[in-house]
């Protein structure tokens, strides 16, 4: 393996540590350079013909944004369904984008974690504030990988970047620079406590997922690493060899040395651990210890692990270097484009897409290793498009809403959210509903439902009937987008009321709908509202959401 | 670990009616007392010892080993039910659970669980492994047999539940209830604003509405497996009222005792809601096994696991079960910790942690009586042969995965598949 | 034979009692306004929210490496007798309730404020004990478990998180052994080390028998923007006049390790090196410090005479 450039002749340059200056949102469609010649390795090809650009249009909206598309985009595709591409592109200056990356990472990257180690007692923070520290905390790694996917900066900027993102409450708590945005709101900062300028390996949000114990010497964070920014898992390789319980310190220290196949391992995880000592605390629970860097503990690492720091073979000096040699290491764009891969095909990639994802590899490359471009390549590959292409492979299906994207379209069409005592019932696992919808906990259930259940389908109804009766509150101020012009003394009789229905029908399927459906509905709002109409139209509301082209896509 | 890329096809789904024969029934007479399920249509509950029990205070005695710090209660070993294990003041339930349920028990000892960290312990003990994808014992045995025929097949009535290829297989009560507040709809007032749910003949409406929609996407999918996806919404959007029915004489709050979910496990095991469920044991008071300080609080854990059992051994007696006997005829409960405890004191009159662990299997399926695997003067696992459970130094020295294959095994599952490594369950546990 | 050197017993019963257990609640942080000004970094984004790329620097001289040391190495050297003899003046502030007549105090879910004002929260495990080992006397002077903050009515907090234990023989060679570990934070007066906010690990052996005393020091240490990693600082009062051997790695502010060794030959001199990724040593110079008196200094500032 070839050596790096020494980094003091990069400094000496001046070219300065790799820092990358603040997180800024730009403005505009980012370019994507273009994808070369059908015979060139980065040309993804022509996106398979659509069956219906409609629904395909919904099904990348709402995996890139987590919203649907507006009645108004989908009037204009419909209009002219050419524009489909240059609508996909406009999504990168969606609102919801950023949040929408920080839960399409969090699917693979498990941050978004309930058990902490310290919670709000030990900030003297009322108890009410437990699901908002998590989050916070969780997410602080996740919205700067987010805030690099809408920024449509570098991929590579996730390990060089000295700026991260914080909520204000974050910098109460974490040794932080202060941010000026309402409360709950994100902003970028930069820590004040010497750590390296190496984005996500010196996020707090990420070393409290990942933590330590004593003998384990932070090789759980070094596999983590290695797993998450070069798929390489090194857990994922079953060895059998006759070794010494772990009980036996000695004896395991000694197969980690000579022991050919925990060496195998070792050789590269004992170096990359020796790094990540800087965040060694001695009191595993204490806020204090925890949320600073420790720089003077760095020569730790080399000392107990009796190793000399590398990655993966290059000799470093320390954690800083990283922000160098992990761009540099061909495995990082590979396991960018594996996955956004596995996040937008919602299902692991195979040895089957080895082709593919040479192809996106080499599109990400040419596009300077930016996500957006990359995601953009992604809607035009066969795995993509599924059962929505015009002729689509038989074991190719819709995917279900998620927890996050169901959450969003009930915000976007009915103002409606769910909260109690200052935890999402949508987002938690304690007294909510987030595994049962489909998402991950980040512990225990690390895969989205592919496929419903029982408890999904009692979550869809529970969550589809509160909806429809919050919706009744909106119907009569006039402030429903989804049912306009209507309002709970609205009739079938009353023209209104059938485009009202044929409105909804849209936004939440992206296909019109048929004469019967509506005469469906229609007949549904008169049996559920025979005893009052209020009924009626949260049934038809509920039944909506409910509906398989709504809970799909 | 195979990992699996789609969950496999499921099969029509048989839902018991209220009249089906939830709650006790009283003793039955003239039932063979031994009859036993087949392999794939036993059922488990696991009972899982949270923290890491001390074998030396209830069910492994080393008071003949001086490198163990065993109890200096009056403790002493005793031979119950076919086992010798501790028998000491303050847990008296553990001799009288033997006496009465001795034969019906296999001990597995000395497999290694191999971490020393609760978070990781409890993955590898469930799925064999750390690796962050696998999904656990219970839900692997779900996904198969009887478990395709029931509407939540592994039921988490409270513990750990890992799931990666199926999540859609294991359903949570949830720690703060909200299966049960999902059932009765009370889920709508646990929000800042409550709200109040549709009227049962309005909700019966919108039931038969999307009953319609899923048939029509079905037969309009495109592909074979979007017909699939759209038809098992609909199924389970039918199958609501069938599993409120079923629920409606159970109290599923998640408030509930140890007791008192080991009933409702009973309950989801009887009425062929679940082949799978799972109840956490918290320790006394909810203290947990995590005896770090003051290993003498051991003896108050034991005593609630095993008066816990007593009544969850009672329950499955009395029941009837699918195959017409008694429910336990059907059902296998594996009684497991995620670790055990060091073998000596520590500075603080506790015990730290032990990778070393055994594990209980009682009922169906089980040969009643067998210790199958023995600890060392080190208190480490011994090697053994899994046909005969006999120590040998050429045999196979037991971690987490040798558990999960044998309980495959148990479950009429081949564990080979499950398993990138060799890993011989120890079939000397099967009857 | 074990491959790495012990894992200090501090950091054993810290760890291990604590790793992946049921969590103890722990303090709270101080509020960014109690942080003193030098942990801090002074933000170079203007309220337009642009933040300027850190400029290219060189290596530290020599003289950069010194000033380094003299202030972390100096007069005022985190000490066992400052932070015990704070811990216990500002215990001694409450009441026979809160935190306690034995100074020790748990209060994990919620504060406990004294009568006189003084709020407590957390854990101090104190003890200070007399043992028997061998037939030997030993003095615990300990806070295991120091997991608190303790605020003033003032608003002054003292903040901890980590563990302190000391073990002196009450025999003639005067064994003893110290580790200090975690993070500690006084915002009042009295304590430089403390105000400018600490961050040790450190493990010392030592003797005190009549004919000199004798100090083994190592671990990372970190006062203020100061950081230091004492591979080896080994003391005898009667040898080379009191210079130790030391061999320290100290750090900049761009993580850049920087060796300096000395004392080998009783002199007071030593090279500056570093050593860059492709193992290429570079000489910056060198740098005399005289250590004699910080070590002299760490003998008496560690010094806990048997209570009674």
């Amino acid at each position: 393996m070839t050596r790096p450039t020494p980094l003091l002749a990069v400094w000496l340059l001046g070219c300065g540590s790799p820092t990358l200056g603040p997180l800024e949102k730009v403005a505009g469609p980012p370019p994507v350079v273009d994808s070369g010649t059908p015979d060139s390795p980065a040309f993804i090809g022509e996106r398979p013909e659509l069956r219906d650009p409609l629904r395909f249009f919904r099904r990348a909206s709402l995996d890139l944004t987590g919203h649907l598309p507006s009645p108004a985009q989908l009037d204009a595709l419909h209009a002219d369904p050419t524009t489909l591409d240059a609508h996909l592109a406009d999504l990168h200056a969606h609102a919801g984008l950023e949040e929408r990356m920080v839960h399409v990472l969090d699917e693979q990257w498990h941050l978004r974690f309930e058990a902490l180690p310290v919670g709000p007692s030990d900030y003297g923070f009322d108890p009410e504030l437990r699901y908002a520290l998590a989050r916070n905390m969780g997410e602080e790694p996740l919205r700067m990988m987010a805030r690099v996917v809408s920024d449509d900066r570098s991929w590579d900027t996730i390990v060089q970047t000295d700026t991260t993102m914080a909520t204000p409450l974050l910098t109460r708590v974490w040794p932080m620079e202060p941010v000026d945005v309402p409360e709950g709101e994100w902003a970028p900062t930069r820590w004040t406590d010497h750590r390296p300028a190496v984005g996500v390996l010196a996020s707090n949000g990420f070393w409290w997922r990942y933590n330590t114990t004593a003998f384990n010497y932070n090789r759980t964070r070094a596999a983590a690493i290695a797993r998450l920014v070069l798929c390489n898992d090194y857990l994922e390789f079953d060895i059998e060899f006759e070794s010494p319980s772990l009980t036996d310190a000695e004896g395991t220290e000694e197969a980690i040395r000579t022991n050919a196949s925990c060496v195998a391992c070792h050789q590269t995880l004992d170096p990359l651990s020796s790094l990540f000592f800087g965040f060694w605390a001695y009191d595993l629970y204490d806020p204090l210890e925890l949320s600073r860097y420790h720089p003077e503990r760095e020569p730790l690492g080399p000392e107990y692990l009796q190793v000399d720091p590398a990655w993966f073979g290059t000799p470093v000096n320390s954690l800083s270097d990283l922000a160098t040699v992990v761009p540099a290491d061909r495995r990082f764009p590979a396991c960018a484009v594996q996955t956004f891969s596995t996040a937008m095909w919602r299902r692991p990639t195979t040895e089957d897409d080895s082709t593919v994802q040479e192809s996106l590899l080499a599109e990400f490359e040419a596009n300077d290793r930016r996500v957006w471009s990359l995601l953009m390549a992604l809607t035009r590959t066969r795995a993509y498009v599924g059962d929505l292409a015009a002729e689509p492979p038989d074991d190719a299906r819709p995917r279900l809403l998620g927890p996050q994207q169901l959450a969003r379209v009930l915000d976007q069409t009915l103002g409606f959210d769910w909260h109690h005592n200052g935890e999402n019932q949508l987002d938690n696992d304690l007294t909510g509903l987030r595994v049962t919808l489909g998402g991950v906990d980040g512990e225990e259930v690390t895969a989205p439902k592919a496929s419903p259940d029982a408890n999904l389908a009692l979550a869809w109804r529970a969550v589809s009937q509160a909806a429809g009766r919050h919706a009744l509150d909106t119907l009569n101020t006039g402030d429903n987008p989804l049912l306009p012009g209507v309002s709970t003394d609205s009739t079938p009789d009353d023209p209104a009321f059938r485009d009202a229905l044929a409105h909804a029908w849209l936004w939440l399927t992206a296909t019109e709908a048929t004469s019967q459906q509506l005469d469906n509905l229609t007949e549904l709002w008169r049996v559920a509202g025979a005893t009052h109409p209020r009924e009626g139209w949260v049934a038809v509301v509920s039944a909506l959401l409910q509906d398989p082209l709504v809970v799909t896509y | 670990m195979a990992r699996r890329l789609s969950s496999p096809p499921l099969s029509r789904r048989q839902l018991i009616s209220a009249a089906s024969g939830l709650g006790v029934l009283g003793s039955i007479a003239g039932v063979p007392r031994f009859a036993r399920a087949a392999g794939s249509d036993r059922r488990f509950i696991f009972v899982f010892a949270s923290g890491g029990w001390d074998l030396t205070w209830g069910l492994v005695p080393m008071f003949d080993n001086d490198r163990v710090d065993t109890p200096t209660d009056g403790s002493a070993p005793a031979t119950v039910g076919g086992h010798v294990i501790v028998d000491g003041p303050g847990r008296p339930a553990v001799k009288s659970w033997f006496e009465r349920w001795g034969d019906r028990t296999a001990f597995l000892h000395g497999f290694e669980v191999r971490s020393v960290a609760h978070f990781n312990c409890r993955r590898i003990l469930f799925t064999g492994e750390a690796a962050s994808f696998g999904d656990d014992w219970p839900t692997l045995i779900a996904s198969e047999g009887v478990g395709l025929d029931t509407a939540l097949p592994h039921l988490i009535v409270s513990g750990p539940g890992y799931a990666s290829s199926f999540p859609d297989l294991a359903a949570r009560v949830g720690q703060d209830g909200q299966l049960g507040a999902l059932l009765d709809l009370e889920m709508l007032s646990r929000r800042d604003t409550p709200l109040s749910a549709l009227p049962s003949a309005a909700e019966d409406a919108v039931a038969a509405y999307l009953s319609n929609r899923s048939a029509v996407e079905q037969a309009a999918a495109h592909t074979a497996a979007g017909a699939h996806l759209y038809g098992s919404i609909g199924r389970h959007q039918d199958a609501i009222p069938d599993l409120e029915a079923a629920f409606a004489a159970t109290d599923i709050g998640s408030a509930g005792t140890f007791t008192e979910q080991l009933q409702l496990a009973c309950d989801v095991l009887q009425g062929g809601i679940s082949r799978c469920a799972l109840v956490k044991h918290n320790g006394f008071n909810d203290m947990t096994w995590d005896s770090h300080g003051g290993i003498e609080g051991q003896a108050l854990h034991y005593q609630d696991l095993f008066e816990g059992l007593e009544v969850l051994m009672d329950e499955l007696a009395v029941r009837r079960g699918p195959s017409g006997g008694a429910l336990l005829d059907d059902t296998c409960v594996v009684v497991l910790s995620e670790m055990s405890r060091h073998p000596a004191l520590n500075l603080t009159g506790g015990k730290d942690h032990w990778t070393w662990t055994s594990a209980m299997l009682v009922g169906s399926g089980v040969n009643g009586g067998h210790v199958a695997g023995a600890y060392d003067s080190d208190v480490f696992g011994m090697p053994i042969d899994p046909t005969t459970g006999l120590s040998t130094p050429s045999g196979h020295i037991l971690q987490a995965r040798h558990l999960g294959a044998t309980l495959l095994a148990l479950a009429d599952i081949d564990p080979g598949p499950h398993f990138s490594v060799e890993t011989p369950p120890v079939m000397s546990l099967l009857a | 034979m074990s491959l790495r050197p012990p894992v200090s017993r501090l950091l054993l019963v810290i760890m291990a009692m604590q790793s992946a257990c049921a969590a103890p609640p722990a303090p709270p942080l101080p509020t960014p306004d109690h942080l003193p000004e030098s942990t801090v970094v002074p933000s170079s984004t203007p309220d337009t929210g642009t933040i300027e790329p850190v400029e290219a620097t060189d290596l530290w001289t020599a003289a950069d490496v010194e000033a380094s040391l003299t202030t972390l190495l100096g007069s005022d050297v985190p000490n066992g007798n400052d932070f015990i003899g704070l811990f216990r003046a500002l215990t001694s502030e409450g009441d026979s309730r809160c935190p306690g007549d034995d100074l020790a105090f748990t209060t994990p879910e919620s504060s406990c404020t004294s009568s006189t004002g003084w709020e407590y929260f957390g854990f101090a495990s104190y003890l200070d004990d007399i043992e028997v080992r061998d037939g030997t006397d030993v003095h615990i002077v300990a806070i295991p478990q120091a997991s608190f903050v303790i605020t003033a009515p003032d608003g002054r907090t003292f903040s901890a998180g980590g563990g302190f234990v000391h073990e002196q023989d009450l025999d003639s060679e005067g064994a003893w052994t110290q580790e200090f570990a975690g993070t500690f934070i006084w915002t009042g007066d009295g304590y430089p080390w403390m105000k400018a906010g600490t961050q040790l690990g450190w493990s010392i052996q030592g003797t005190r028998p009549a004919s000199g005393s004798t100090i083994r020091v190592h671990g990372p240490i970190a006062v203020g923007t100061n950081w230091v990693f004492v591979d080896t600082l080994d003391w005898d009062e009667n040898r080379c006049d009191g210079v130790p051997e030391a061999v320290l790695r100290i750090r900049d502010d761009l993580g850049r390790w920087y060796d300096w060794s000395a004392g080998q030959d009783c002199g007071t001199c030593g090279a500056v090196t570093f050593s860059d990724a492709s193992g290429t040593d570079h000489a910056l110079g060198d740098v005399c410090l005289d250590l004699s008196d910080t070590m002299r200094f760490i003998d008496e500032a560690n010094h806990f005479p048997a209570a009674g």
